[in-house]
């Protein structure tokens, strides 16, 4: 339970009882006075209306005596009498409507009835006067004096009734206002008691309580005064290492700072490769180019040979058909010769002659061998050729793949040395952003310097301010000792 | 790779291509005016042609001479005489007969005359001595007999001094003396046609193959 709610707890307590003394001497207030309100209001008014009323019967008797004494005054005594009937109704009806007990009640209606009677006795006489008549005296006094008195007696009956009544209720009244008096002190003197014991226990245990907070309050000042200490030699420490760590930062951007230089040199060395590459890609394709064009020179090449071996092949038939024909000639020479010879001495010319042609067909055979071994060398260096032609045509095509595998290798390269710079920008973009990121953290140390300086200044004055705890303790744990002490 | 190196060494002297057009040309030209003469060639022919009139004819005798066919045959020469020979003719169309010795191969057309074709190698029994040409037929005849000889080649017809001649040694070349007439001192041996065209072992053949 809290200390506020303790003393609101007790307060409340010394309240209540104080507001149930407060009710309880309204109610007796409340109480006296409806007394004393119907004592005014109605006691005292009946016992006001009985008087009237009996001054009334006085008046009725004096008035009634009056016109008997004086007939010729007749109608002013009448005219009173008639008045004071008047009068003595509405008083009538007045105490008729007061509340009252039915042994009142009675009384008033008693009253009423003496009187109706009474009124009637009068109005009877006062009709024979009104007739002139004579009138009988003692009938007169036998008939309405009684009534009158009666009337009277009835009156001061009730009169004494309604003073006993009155008395009687007066001590009753008393009676209740002293029983009152006795409640009210009785629980004056609880709510006083229930207050001492409130106060007692409330301030012992609130003070108990700050006791106990006040040594905690102590104890932990001086704890908070040891951790300060702890806590400043920390920071001094934090201090120094974040200068150290300023330190290194700096030589980390200075390094990222070369890093960034090395890997834009990088990028643009390989956007310088992929340049060259590309210019590689179109130089082996024109030789590519150059290549098929060089094989389809040396097929055209190849195939010129094998025409001319085939032209060569013809020429060697023309030169059978010129052999054989050398071959007949030598023989017809032979057959010329021998004829020749059969004619004997006129033959001898034509013998010459098939000497000559025999001659001629010998060197034709010998030209047509000749020309036959220069056509077998032709066509061996025909065969030759078309090899050589042959393996340079394959040394072409195998150029041409070589090229071919060439351009792939450096297609392949371009792309890689492409990646490559791409690679190499991305780098060099994160180098330029680690060179940011590193600004931003030499600031950011920067900050975190200023912020555990400013934190040694804090922990000067949290140490003061612990300081001043410490004390503040001392004061409120002697001030509490001196309560409880007095 | 290889091949490229190959082609490479070969390459390795650069050919030259104005010397090459300029071989190519003098070949075209040569062969263009080839059919003239150069006058250098010209007057070679001339000299040769002058130098072989200049030779005197050598000095011959009606009855010391004997007109003869030289021939070849199984890598040795051969002469028959002239006289004797109708005409020399390439062989063709040779058409084998059986039922035939063997020294006679077939028979074949000459101007619609049918002659039979012996090989005297075969008739004569000498060794074979490989193959040779044996595309000429020498047709002989005498009187009634007409037939032909096979040889490799015809040289020409040759004049023979018949004091010249030589009985040569049957041994040596192993024709049947018979048929020989002699050998002269340029190892030419010259058959005795007469008697080859007489023998009765062709005729007797040719009963056997007439039979």
């Amino acid at each position: 339970m809290t200390i506020d709610k303790k003393i609101l707890s007790g307060y409340g307590v010394i309240l209540g009882i104080l507001v149930l003394l407060a009710a309880g001497a309204f109610y007796a207030l409340n109480v006296v006075e409806r007394t004393y309100t119907d004592f005014l209001d109605i006691d005292q008014e009946l016992i006001l209306g009985a008087t009237e009323l009996k001054l009334e019967a006085r008046d009725q008797a004096a008035s009634f005596r009056g016109m008997l004494l004086f007939p010729d005054q007749g109608p002013g005594f009448i005219q009173q009498l008639e008045e004071s009937w008047n009068r003595f109704d509405s008083i009538i009806a007045r105490m008729r409507n007061l509340p009252q007990s039915a042994e009142q009640r009675s009384k008033v209606e008693e009253i009423a009835s003496i009187q109706l009677r009474y009124e009637e006795e009068q109005k009877k006489i006062v009709a024979l006067i009104k007739q002139g008549k004579r009138i009988d005296l003692a009938r007169v006094r036998e008939g309405t004096f009684p009534l009158a008195d009666e009337l009277r007696r009835k009156c001061d009956e009730f009169i004494q009734q309604q003073r006993n009544v009155l008395t009687a209720e007066l001590a009753n009244v008393g009676q209740t206002v002293s029983q009152m008096l006795i409640v009210l002190v009785s629980l004056s003197a609880l709510a006083l008691v229930a207050g001492a014991v409130i106060a007692f226990s409330l301030s012992r245990s609130i003070t108990r309580q700050l006791r106990e907070a006040i040594a905690q309050l102590s104890s932990s000042a001086a704890e908070i005064l040891a951790m300060t200490t702890q806590v400043a030699s920390g920071a001094a420490e934090t201090a120094t290492a974040v200068s150290q760590t300023t330190t290194t930062v700096e030589e980390v951007r200075q390094t990222a700072q070369v890093a960034s230089q090395k890997a834009k040199y990088v990028s643009e060395s390989a956007q310088k490769a992929a340049q060259v590459s590309q210019a590689g890609k179109k130089s082996v394709e024109q030789s590519v180019e150059q290549m098929r064009h060089i094989r389809e020179q040396v097929e055209s090449v190849a195939e010129t040979i094998v025409r001319l071996s085939e032209q060569s092949q013809a020429i060697g038939e023309i030169i059978a058909t010129v052999n054989d024909l050398a071959e007949q000639s030598n023989l017809l020479a032979v057959n010329a010769a021998i004829e020749a010879a059969k004619a004997g001495e006129q033959g001898k010319g034509f013998a010459v002659v098939a000497q000559e042609v025999k001659s001629l067909a010998e060197q034709s055979k010998q030209a047509t061998a000749q020309v036959r071994t220069i056509l077998m060398d032709i066509q061996k260096a025909m065969s030759t050729a078309v090899m050589a032609t042959e393996q340079g045509s394959k040394a072409v095509e195998a150029g041409v793949k070589q090229s071919g595998e060439a351009g792939e290798s450096i297609r392949v390269l371009a792309e890689s040395v492409t990646e490559a710079s791409q690679a190499a920008t991305q780098i060099a973009a994160s180098s330029q952003q680690q060179l940011v990121g590193m600004d931003q953290v030499a600031q950011a140390m920067e900050s975190i310097k200023q912020a555990s300086s400013q934190n040694v200044a804090g922990l000067k004055q949290a140490e003061q301010a612990a300081q001043n705890l410490h004390q503040l303790g001392a004061r409120l744990k002697s001030m509490v000792q001196r309560d409880q002490v007095s | 790779m290889s091949t490229l190196n190959t082609g490479h060494r070969k390459q390795s002297t650069p050919v030259n291509w104005p010397e090459v057009h300029r071989r190519l040309e003098d070949a075209w030209k040569k062969t263009e005016h080839g059919w003239t003469p150069t006058p250098e060639e010209r007057q070679r022919i001339l000299k040769e042609r002058a130098r072989v009139l200049a030779q005197e004819p050598p000095r011959e005798e009606a009855e010391d001479v004997l007109e003869v066919v030289e021939f070849l045959l199984a890598y040795e020469t051969y002469a028959i005489e002239s006289s004797f020979v109708r005409e020399v003719y390439p062989l063709k169309e040779l058409t084998p007969l059986p039922g035939t010795p063997p020294f006679v191969l077939g028979i074949i057309n000459v101007r619609g005359h049918i002659l039979s074709v012996l090989d005297i190698k075969k008739f004569f029994d000498l060794p074979e001595k490989g193959l040779t040409d044996l595309n000429k037929v020498i047709i002989l005849h005498h009187e009634a007999m007409e037939f032909g000889i096979l040889a490799d080649s015809i040289v020409g017809m040759k004049t023979i001094p018949i004091k010249a001649l030589q009985p040569a040694l049957p041994t040596l070349t192993g024709i049947r003396e018979q048929y020989l007439r002699g050998i002269t001192p340029e190892r030419i041996i010259v058959l005795h046609a007469e008697k080859l065209l007489s023998d009765n072992n062709i005729v007797v053949n040719e009963e056997i193959r007439a039979s």
